[in-house]
């Protein structure tokens, strides 16, 4: 559907909206049977002006008034969370986030003035009451309410195994509801102002600079320097890393932490940074007796930096092939330890 | 001086080396020697699936290839082409002509036809188990070639002997694995080798080579978009460094125009050289070197300095109007955008999200820093190095191998699979690293006294391709990185110190050849079509279940019987049993799939209508719960439920199949969607009464450790129509509707034919804890699933 007959959609229903009922609840809603359910409609469509991207902040009072009580008709997904900065949750304020990108896009789409969907968001400072009615043990949560009846066990979703994007959110409640729409992310002016400031201050940095520029264009150093980096960030999984998102180091209750996981089949992020170090170190070393040891300049600091080089290079790849031992079950071989 | 080859460089290797003066024909002799050495090295290492089970094609596609060649041979090559396969995704079919890389094919056919026009009667089984080991002999020789140009002849053999056993190439071209990747990896080689020949030399001939063997290379297999990407990204860089030539322009003139009409002739690429994303590249390239052509004529009539400006604004402008060009003729559709297979390269979580069935496979998975280990072993730690010396003296070639090695190594990182495509460069870097080294210490000691071979001759003779090599190395001039003459480059060594690191390095080269060798017995080598335990006491114990299923269907089964099963199985299936499969590895149709997944786990009743609609007679299931087989259907389950779902939202759920804590268990506490589901029935029907374990409860599952949650399993439109000894593979008929009611429950039940001499008593060992044997379920390295061509 283009834009334009979006926006004007968008523009019609407003209008009719705005003429039909005061206290601007929708058309769609106006037609419900009972009396209680226009009341809790027209308290939600209330809340749901209070905040720009049509979040309902619940309470426990709230809750039971508008979620709990038949009959409705209307879905809410309920996110669970808490924004205090004491609790530290970092999965919090990106799903919040994500949360009000979600509601936001609700409002704006057209099957807005269909459907009945609203988003509420309960935080623990101000809704614990809700936590303990729901036995929420972590946080954020989100679930379903349906229209009919209360949250079954499929109603919560599974935010371990499918993320806290709006996207995923989205599929959840498209699945739980049969109603689905368009994400609109806002537009982040900040970003672009930023970029073309960047590209800006950028260009006129290297037009500054421009002979050390050349300079730095020309020398085969650097670009050997870059290429050997990115060797040495993907052969340690880094891209692995990127995609799984492994923790970065594992606690362990009795003992030092674990720095390598005992699978081969995974690793943590301290895992691979570790192992780019040893790459490094080997491929360093053994780069060194070639281009180094060789061209000192008297022959006891030849046989010196042979000495150590080779020492240094033997020595990390032996602690290569031991930490490579660990993990692969059964290997047989090894260079010293 | 990038190459001194010992035919060109003679006067100056003999003046520099005393231990050269052997004449030029004693050194090509050795050389071919090696090279020879290393070909049947390559050839033999690969056949321990064939000494160890039997000449059969191994896993999946190849059984695709496999019937696909045997038909060709058959019937004839045009009636190949016009193939319609009526036996694959019934009732669709496939066209088969149209949609597969020939090149495979073609090339043991024709071996095939040479052989028995030579009277030598060979059947195209064997040509096709023993394509891959072969092909990787030639991949050892092109190796070489493309080293010797880069670097020195003694880098080229050192390259030749690791290319010939690292385990990151073995695992595509063991004998058996009948697959494009076994002779593309070569093509690969092949054509790089031409191209830096004819980047050196500018001569249309070798561009001409360069394209037929690209033309060749397209026709075996889909990565070919690697180098009709990476060689405009050359020829790109060379202009960004301001290396336009001539050479340059009549290289990459002629390659591109022959190579893309060479590539339109496969029918399966067709006219996508012109009409999509992936191959912009070089046409982008290809103009923008016309305007740079054009301008270098024009520079020739203008004063230098202006001329330098044009031609950066010619540079500059060409680039960025080629550029905008394609983004707006894609726009306008008249350019395909780039393929969900090859974006999920560029952005990593796009193929989990849209398209699941990519992501299913688990060669499709980014790469943990073990499985480089695994694949390269030292070769991943030293092949840096050899990259760094590549910077030392940038010349034309040395900077098309510095981007092989990087775009090369981002793209293994992202796929598992795409390994392949980075082990060739890493062996040459690796090479030229040692290679370097050994240069550098041997030699000088090499000068002091001729004897140094000694400090290494005492290394294990398993290792003899190394080894003969250093020999060889004695005579080699020093690397090209430097200009300087040997004589002030190295001054003396000192000896003991030089023997230690000539020491070192051949320990480390043994080490890796006993690497390899292990990593190719015991990780690369099963077919998985056979399965193979080990006993308590050692002993290996074949599980031949698939066969015997396969071989059930053939033999007991109506010729036009249509089997539905999992698309991992429709190769073998096709291949093995021919009879008509819904789905199969081929994975061009994602709904036929996800109706085959949705019948799969709906419950019987749901099921049924769906089977009748599409005609099936028969249910093949993969189960490894008596065994411990972990690569089985309920293992693969939530793939079918997810792919399901993608094409049916409303009738199947994946949150349905978790438990409320989001496990996915097959015991009591399982979902009830789960435990009721078809697969799930299908695969523990009668399990309940089966003791698999000693001390456990009957219905144990030995796979997952755990007592099954339904035990109680009936069926009303299924029956059990055959189970392996194993029990690995089942199949279920599907009954025919009734008539009347009561004609179905007045016939008793068909008596199944099954193998119930499996005892529990001694139950077979999964092989755990047992030094040096992988087990399916513990393989170190995600083992390859079903590839999508």
């Amino acid at each position: 559907m283009s834009r334009g007959v979006v926006a004007v959609a968008v523009l019609l229903a407003a209008l009719v909206a705005a003429i039909s009922l005061p206290m601007g609840v929708r058309s769609a809603d106006s037609s419900s049977s009972s009396n209680g359910v226009a009341d809790r409609v027209a308290h939600l469509d209330k809340l749901q002006a209070r905040s720009s991207s049509g979040l309902i902040k619940l309470d426990i009072a709230k809750y039971t008034s508008l979620m709990r009580t038949a009959p409705r008709n209307y879905s809410v997904i309920l996110m669970l969370t808490s924004l205090n900065p004491r609790q530290n949750c970092k999965p919090c304020s990106f799903g919040h986030a994500e949360f009000e990108v979600l509601a936001s896009s609700w409002l704006q789409s057209p099957e807005y003035q269909s459907g009945q969907l609203y988003f509420a968001v309960a935080e623990f400072e101000s809704a614990s009451e809700v936590f303990e009615k729901l036995k929420t043990q972590s946080i954020p949560t989100i679930m379903h309410f349906p229209a009919i009846g209360g949250p079954k066990p499929s109603d919560t979703y599974r935010m371990q195994q499918l993320g806290l994007e709006a996207e995923n959110v989205l599929r959840f409640v498209a699945e739980r509801t049969g109603i689905s729409f368009q994400i609109k992310r806002p537009v982040d002016y900040m970003f672009y102002v930023l970029l073309t400031l960047g590209l800006v201050v950028g260009a006129a940095v290297l037009y500054k600079l421009l002979p050390a520029a050349v300079q730095f264009y020309r020398n085969p150093t650097y670009w050997a320097f870059a290429a050997v980096t990115v060797c040495f960030l993907f052969t340690s999984g880094q891209m692995w890393n990127q995609i799984r998102g492994p923790p970065y180091i594992a606690g362990n209750p009795n003992g030092p932490p674990m720095f390598f996981h005992p699978s081969s089949q995974s690793q943590f992020g301290v895992e691979s940074h570790i192992v780019m170090a040893l790459y490094a170190t080997i491929a360093g070393s053994f780069l060194l007796l070639n281009i180094s040891a060789p061209f000192a300049s008297t022959p006891i600091l030849r046989r010196s930096a042979v000495y150590t080089f080779l020492a240094v290079f033997v020595f990390f790849l032996s602690v290569a092939f031991s930490i490579f031992r660990q993990k692969q079950r059964g290997y047989p071989f090894r260079l010293f330890f | 001086m990038t190459v001194v080859a010992p035919s060109r460089g003679a006067a100056a290797a003999a003046a520099a080396h005393p231990s050269a003066s052997g004449s030029n024909g004693t050194l090509k002799l050795l050389t071919f020697t090696i090279l020879a050495l290393i070909g049947l090295l390559a050839f033999a290492s690969r056949l321990f699936a064939v000494i160890r089970f039997e000449s059969i094609i191994h896993e999946f596609d190849p059984w695709f290839n496999y019937r696909a060649t045997e038909y060709m041979v058959t019937h004839s090559v045009s009636e190949f082409i016009n193939w319609f396969d009526e036996r694959a995704w019934f009732p669709l079919g496939r066209i088969v002509g149209g949609t597969v890389y020939p090149g495979l094919m073609f090339t043991s056919g024709l071996i095939h036809w040479v052989m028995n026009s030579l009277n030598i009667p060979i059947h195209i089984r064997d040509v096709c188990v023993f394509l891959a080991p072969l092909f990787s002999a030639l991949t050892a020789f092109a190796t070489f070639l493309l080293t010797r140009e880069l670097w020195t002849e003694g880098a080229g053999l050192l390259a030749a002997a690791f290319i010939g056993i690292v385990p990151g190439y073995i695992s595509r071209s063991v004998a058996g694995s009948y697959d494009n990747e076994g002779i593309a990896i070569f093509a690969l080689l092949f054509t790089y080798y031409l191209w830096v020949k004819a980047i050196k030399t500018g001569s249309m001939m070798w561009a001409v080579f360069c394209a037929v063997s690209y033309g060749y290379m397209v026709a075996a297999w889909g990565g070919y978009v690697f180098i009709i990407n990476l060689i405009p990204l050359h020829v790109f860089v060379l202009l960004l460094m301001g290396r336009y030539s001539h050479r340059i322009y009549v290289a990459f003139s002629v390659f591109y125009i022959i190579g893309t009409l060479l590539s339109m002739q496969v029918p399966f690429v067709g006219f996508q050289p012109v009409r999509t994303s992936e191959h912009m590249a070089g046409l982008g390239i290809f103009l923008l070197l016309q305007a740079m052509a054009l301008l270098s004529i024009v520079r020739e009539h203008l004063p230098a300095n202006s001329a330098r400006v044009i031609f950066r604004a010619v540079f500059i402008f060409g680039s960025a109007a080629v550029f905008v060009g394609v983004v707006v003729l894609t726009y306008m559709g008249y350019i395909a955008p780039w393929t969900g297979r090859f974006y999920s390269l560029w952005d990593t979580g796009y193929a989990k999200i849209h398209i699941p069935i990519i992501a299913s496979v688990s060669e499709h998975q980014p790469t943990t820093w073990t499985s480089f280990f695994f694949d390269l072993q030292i070769l991943v730690c030293i092949f840096p190095a050899g990259l760094w010396l590549f910077f030392s003296k940038p010349t034309d070639e040395r900077v098309f191998i510095v981007l092989y090695a990087v775009t090369g190594v981002y793209f293994a990182g992202v796929m598992v699979r795409l390994m392949l495509t980075l082990t060739p460069v890493v062996c040459i870097l690796a090479a030229v690293a040692i290679s370097n080294t050994l240069d550098t210490y041997l030699f000088d000691s090499g000068r002091a006294e001729d004897g140094s071979t000694t400090a290494a001759s005492p290394a294990s003779t398993s290792s003899s391709a190394p080894q003969a090599k250093l020999a060889t190395r004695q005579s080699m001039v020093a690397p090209a990185g430097s200009e300087l003459t040997p004589d002030t480059r190295t001054p003396t060594m000192p000896r003991e110190a030089s023997m230690l690191v000539v020491g070192v390095v051949t320990v480390l080269l043994a080490l890796f050849v006993f690497h390899c060798t292990w990593v190719t017995s015991n990780a690369y080598s099963s077919p998985s079509v056979v399965l193979s335990t080990q006993r308590g006491d050692g002993s290996r114990t074949i599980l031949d279940d698939f066969r015997e299923a396969y071989h059930w269907l053939r033999s007991n089964t109506d010729d036009d019987a249509t089997i539905m099963s999992w698309w991992d199985y429709g190769y073998q299936i096709a291949g093995m049993s021919n009879r008509t499969t819904l789905v199969d590895n081929n994975t061009w149709n994602n709904s036929h799939i996800a109706m085959v997944g949705k019948a799969m786990s709906s419950t019987e009743e749901k099921a049924y209508p769906i089977m009748r609609e599409l005609s099936v007679d028969y249910v093949l299931i993969i189960f490894g719960g008596v065994i411990g087989y972990s690569g089985d259907d309920i293992n693969k389950f939530l793939w079918m439920v997810r792919i399901a779902q993608g094409e049916h939202p409303n009738d199947i759920r994946e949150s349905d199949y978790f438990t409320q804590d989001g496990q996915f268990l097959v015991d009591r506490n399982g979902s009830p969607t789960l435990l009721n589901s078809l697969m799930y029935k299908m695969c523990y029907y009668r399990f309940g009464e089966f003791q698999s374990e000693w001390g456990k409860p009957s219905g144990w599952d030995r796979t997952r450790n755990a007592e099954i949650g339904n035990k109680d399993i009936s069926f009303t439109h299924l029956e059990e129509a055959y189970t392996t000894e194993h029990w690995l593979v089942r199949i279920y008929r599907v009954k025919k509707e009734a008539n009347t009611r009561n004609l179905v429950a007045d016939v008793p039940p068909l008596e199944p034919a099954r193998h119930t001499d499996i005892k529990p008593a001694r139950p077979i060992r999964r092989g755990r804890g047992t030094q040096g044997f992988i087990k399916n379920k513990d393989k170190s390295v995600p083992k390859p699933k079903p590839g999508s061509p």
